[in-house]
């Protein structure tokens, strides 16, 4: 990780010892620096390192004086207009509306400054005593710094981490404080460096303009002296100008290399070639991969793969996420610069490739090997047209003439019209684009496609259209295609063969059919388990008829017409209820009018028989911590810059539990949510996570203050199938023990059919049904 | 937050912005400590009557009330009157002017060639293999680009004009041969260079950080699995993207540039408005520094409504109103 790092120290470090410097600059210095010390104009010698003046005062003196006006300047101006600059950005961001209009009005107005003639107006004018000129480097430059915090701060806001934190009853000084300055600082200290560089810059300036505070020595002001000596006419320039020169320029140097961002190493680089032995090669296929073994130090990610693939076959590859399979497409593409590949070989028509330079390597991908990638929706580049985007991969190979027909003939096969060169990406819909990656590998006549989880990100109809386009396409073309993905069911159909990766290894393979009816591995069982309909859990009718929620005839209305019109749902103690919809129903809107992070427009919302809308404040803060909402995304609902202890302990903090009471609390709740050895998940960073620890994460922060009812809102759309179903079991087997109400919001209607003892159909803001199950 | 804002919206912001920067102009003067008539004459202020004074200020249309003062001072400003400058005599707009095409053609001349430098510089440090290399190209490029301004054009003339004799040490022409291309191209070099520097870093940096955000994207995995090299992945996609953040950095930070012609044009005494006003401001000539102040506003303005131009045109998601800035 310490690669790219260099910049950044070698900033910090020249800062460091300029700030050191000015510190000891009178205990270093060897004369004073306006004293009459030797006969003007010497050159350098023993007693005087950097020689005289005209005024015969030592440049040595004069110059660590120097350093420590500059620095002074520089942070205290930067101090303050970052404080400034701070507060005005993440203020305005944080709380939109009108003050946010007014404030960035106000900000543009102080953008269009001319900041360096103003403070020559001022200086000028008004005398550069030092406050002053801090107080007038401050007022003309903290506009940028709030400029760029403001758009930050406005996306932390509607986080779901926030919302979460909001949901849990935190007040908004305590989440600004706590989560969005912290998130924040990196880029509050990039904005700090690139002030203190400005503000170097403008005081040298000044001075050297001679407007200056002459009460103190300065770099700015030795130059001046200097120029106005005509000192650059012999060579008195090299020791009486070059030093001041080359110290504003380290200074500065040092703040501005402080403030670079911490840069990702380089990505364009080559792969690696193997280290250790290559097996030989079975002549039989087109593409093999053979005892492949590939990690990063430390860890190994495959541990000797073998797969093999013949002209038209279609091979499955399944396996939950982190199991390596990204790793695997990556390591044949050659696309993996800093993963180290131990041992074993990728033949393609019994030339090997992973030994290959990465000249010869790079004129095959695409041409040979292609690659549709995960989240294919996303690899357009937004700012060029479709056509621009297929003429530029039309014409690796050099063949410039049939472009266009190339081109058109591609989108034809993926079922595309012509007219769509002329278009952009983002005026297409998500399977378009999935057709349109397609459309780029069949340009050219590649004998292998690897598609990593190519659909996903699509509903289970355009998925289906996907894969059986991939399908037709490779036995028309014999094509060799491996299909990745983690959800079995959605391959048993398309594959010939399906092969099981776990943990680095392939743990079996063979005909889908067979291998789905009777997996032989731990790892292919809990696939196939998920991937058959789901056994009904048995309902559960509440002993308690307590009402735990209850909205009645509510109505809520976004600003783009959008809401809920008149709906009644109520949650009992121990019963799990099901909120079922399409997107963009109003599922999530429900669950945000239940913890008040909405107000309802009409009707009301209780929650354990009080009105959310008779309490207010601290009341209302207490009150809310009877429920809790589990998010949709487990990477973006937990703050990324805590503890699984800190983030879990939350809701008890916010009650005001002390710390031990708290750490006892953390262990038993992770406990609970399945995370063990809790004692070790309770010290982890969450960023060392996988998704399915951390919803589990979320689900040990709800249960942590014993709440009445959870709202867990699609918790697991993000999740592999085995995982899925393991966080929904364990969410249910909470529910009996502690007569949790439970209001599971889900677009899968399955999911609700095996969870719920009861399902409520929304769409388009209207409840359309009430189900109770088994009735 | 620009890109959400409906154009009509931006077109009245910046109208306000303009109106703002004209009042601070108004104030300025009347806020500094002391009496108009201080900062008019400033040292010698003390020996006037109170009567010489009260004619100065009448002379000012300052004995007027504030309010009435700064009615007159808008309609001047609608009237394109900016007044006359005391120390040249003339009409502060002609003078402006005269002095306007010197310091377009410093800007413009260095800005253009700042972005290409620093953009070829941002491409190979992504380029390069090793972590070493590109990590002593960005602290080179940033030292180089953070000596300041003044210094480095004092050292310039001291090596290139004085010592080799190669280049002049001041003026925009030479008497002798007026106002011909070589000439302006001659006087023009080192000023444009030491400009040049200066702004070279912060289109590194910018350019640096976004090619950096592109080459983490889908679109440059995509088309490295097409058989791209890394000087076409770095050209053909992450180029074009990286463009709109450094047009944006050009606009917000235009202010600052400007500021950065007044020390360079002094230094080589280069007859732009930087100069203008540095004279201006020592000449006591107050009309002259109000007028060069409120065109150095307006140019910044300008600045801004160019780049929301540019920006749109360089991505096709903000022409239909997307914010894709998110």
């Amino acid at each position: 990780m310490s690669e790219g790092q260099g910049p950044r120290r070698v900033g910090a470090l020249l800062v460091a010892l300029m700030v050191t410097v000015a510190i000891l600059g009178p205990l270093l210095a060897p004369y004073d620096p306006r004293a009459w010390t030797a006969a003007p104009f010497q050159p350098p010698s023993l007693h005087h390192w950097l020689g005289t003046d005209d005024m015969g005062q030592d440049l040595l003196s004069v110059w660590l004086y120097g350093a420590r006006h500059s620095v002074a300047i520089a942070l205290l101006a930067a101090i303050g207009a970052t404080l400034l600059g701070t507060l005005v950005g993440a203020g305005a961001g944080y709380r939109k509306g009108q003050w946010d209009f007014v404030a960035m009005r106000l900000v543009d107005f102080f953008l269009t400054l001319p900041t360096l003639p103003l403070v020559l107006v001022v200086a000028f004018y008004a005398g550069a005593s030092r406050p002053l000129l801090v107080a007038v480097l401050i007022f003309s430059s903290w506009a940028r710094c709030a400029r760029e915090l403001r758009p930050q701060a406005a996306a932390l806001r509607d986080a779901d981490f926030v919302v979460a934190e909001r949901a849990m009853g935190a007040t908004e000084t305590s989440i600004l404080i706590r989560h969005i300055i912290p998130v924040l600082s990196p880029m509050i200290l990039a904005q700090f460096a690139r002030l203190a560089h400005q503000a170097v810059l403008m005081e040298s300036g000044l001075s050297f303009l001679g407007l200056g505070d002459s009460q103190w020595v300065s770099w700015g002001g030795t130059l001046y002296y200097a120029n106005a000596r005509a000192v650059f006419l012999g060579n008195a320039w090299l020791w009486w100008a070059l030093p001041p020169g080359l110290g504003i320029g380290l200074l500065i140097t040092g703040f501005a290399l402080l403030g670079v961002g911490r840069p990702r190493g380089a990505a364009l680089r080559a792969a690696m070639i193997p280290s250790g032995p290559c097996p030989d090669p079975d002549p039989a296929y087109l593409f093999q991969i053979g005892d492949l073994e590939v990690g990063y130090p430390g860890r190994t990610i495959l541990q000797g793969v073998d797969l093999h693939l013949d002209e038209g076959e279609v091979l499955g590859l399944v396996g939950v996420s982190g199991a390596g399979k990204t790793t695997l497409v990556q390591t044949v593409l050659g696309l993996l610069p800093h993963a180290q590949i131990h041992r074993g070989g990728v033949w393609l028509a019994g030339s090997e490739l992973l030994r290959m330079p990465e000249r010869d390597r790079r004129r095959q991908r695409g041409k040979e090997i292609a690659w549709i990638s995960q989240a294919a929706m996303q690899s357009l580049n937004p700012v060029r047209n479709i056509g621009s985007q297929l003429r530029e991969v039309a014409g690796m190979d050099g063949d410039r003439q049939s472009i266009e027909p190339r081109i058109s003939a591609a989108l034809e096969s993926v079922g595309l019209s012509h007219d769509l060169k002329k278009a952009y990406p983002h005026e297409l819909s998500g399977g378009m684009r999935q057709r349109v990656v397609i459309a780029m590998v069949l340009c050219r006549r590649p004998k292998v496609l690897l598609a990593d989880e190519a659909t996903s990100g699509l509903d289970s109809d355009r998925a289906r259209e996907i894969l059986d386009l991939l399908t037709r396409l490779c036995r028309e073309r014999k094509m060799a295609l491996l299909l990745i993905s983690h959800d079995l069911s959605l391959l048993e159909r398309h594959c010939d063969r399906l092969a099981i990766l776990d943990r680095g290894r392939i743990v079996e393979s063979g005909p889908p059919f067979a291998l789905l009816a009777a997996p032989s591995s731990v790892a292919g069982q809990a696939l196939a388990a998920a991937a058959r309909p789901r056994p009904r859990n048995p309902i559960h009718r509440p002993t308690d008829p307590a009402i735990v929620l209850d909205l009645s005839a509510v109505d809520f209305t976004y600003s783009t017409g959008a809401g809920l019109k008149n709906v009644s749902l109520q949650v009992h103690a121990g019963e799990s209820v099901g909120l079922v919809g399409p997107s963009g129903a109003g599922k999530t809107t429900v669950a945000r009018l239940a913890l008040r992070l909405l107000r309802p427009a009409r009707g009301s919302v209780q929650l354990m028989g009080r009105n959310l809308a008779a309490l207010h404040g601290r009341a209302l803060r207490n009150h809310l911590r009877q429920a809790h909402l589990i998010f949709q995304d487990p990477f973006s609902a937990l703050p990324w810059h805590q503890r699984v202890k800190t983030i879990v302990a939350e809701p008890l903090r916010l009650a005001g539990v002390d710390r031990d009471t708290r750490a006892t609390a953390v262990i038993s709740a992770l406990a609970e949510a399945g995370l063990t050895p809790p004692e070790r998940y309770a010290e982890r960073n969450v960023d060392t996570l996988s998704g399915g620890e951390r919803q589990r994460v979320a689900l040990a922060r709800a249960l942590i203050a014993h709440p009445h009812l959870i709202i867990a809102d699609e918790p697991t759309s993000m999740l592999d199938a085995p995982v899925k179903w393991a966080w929904l079991e364990r969410l249910d087997a909470l529910r009996r023990e502690q007569a949790l109400g439970v209001l599971l919001i889900t677009h899968d209607r399955a999911q609700a059919i095996a969870f719920c003892d009861r399902i409520v159909t929304l769409d388009k803001g209207r409840l359309t049904g009430v189900v109770a199950r088994g009735a | 937050m620009g890109q959400t804002m409906t154009r009509a919206a931006r077109i009245a912001g910046y109208i306000v912005v303009l109106w703002l920067g004209a009042t601070a102009n108004f104030l300025l003067p009347r806020l500094l400590p002391g009496d108009p008539v201080d900062f008019l004459i400033g040292d010698d202020a003390g020996r006037l009557t109170s009567a010489q004074r009260t004619a100065m200020l009448a002379q000012f249309g300052m004995d007027r009330p504030l309010i009435e003062q700064y009615r007159h001072y808008l309609s001047s400003i609608a009237r394109l009157d900016l007044g006359t400058s005391l120390a040249h005599g003339k009409p502060v707009l002609k003078v402006i002017a005269a002095r306007l095409p010197w310091t377009l053609l410093l800007v413009g001349c260095s800005i253009i060639l700042a972005f290409v430098i620093g953009f070829v510089l941002a491409c190979l440090f992504h380029w390069v293999e090793r972590a070493r290399t590109s990590s002593a190209l960005m602290c080179t490029v940033v030292f180089f680009g953070s000596l300041p301004p003044f210094w480095v054009g004092m050292v310039a003339i001291a090596v290139f004009a004085v010592t080799l004799g190669w280049l002049p040490t001041h003026g925009a022409a030479s008497l002798e041969e007026g106002v011909t291309w070589g000439s302006v191209f001659h006087h023009a070099l080192l000023p444009v260079a030491t400009l040049t520097l200066g702004y070279i870093p912060s289109v590194f940096l910018v350019a640096r950080a976004s090619l950096e955000d592109a080459l983490g994207e889908g679109y440059v995995a995509l088309a490295r699995s097409h058989g791209a090299t890394p000087l076409r992945v770095l050209l053909r996609q992450a180029a074009p993207i990286a463009l709109r953040p450094i047009v944006n950095q050009f606009a917000m930070s235009f202010g600052v540039l400007l500021g950065g012609t007044v020390i360079v044009e002094t230094v080589f005494a280069y007859p732009g408005l930087g100069l203008l006003l540095y004279e201006g401001i020592l000449a006591l000539d107050f009309p002259l520094v109000q007028g060069v102040f409120l065109l150095l506003v307006f140019s910044v303005v300008l600045a801004n409504i160019a780049a929301d131009i540019l920006q749109v045109r360089l991505d096709p998601r903000l022409r239909i109103g997307l914010d894709a800035a998110a």
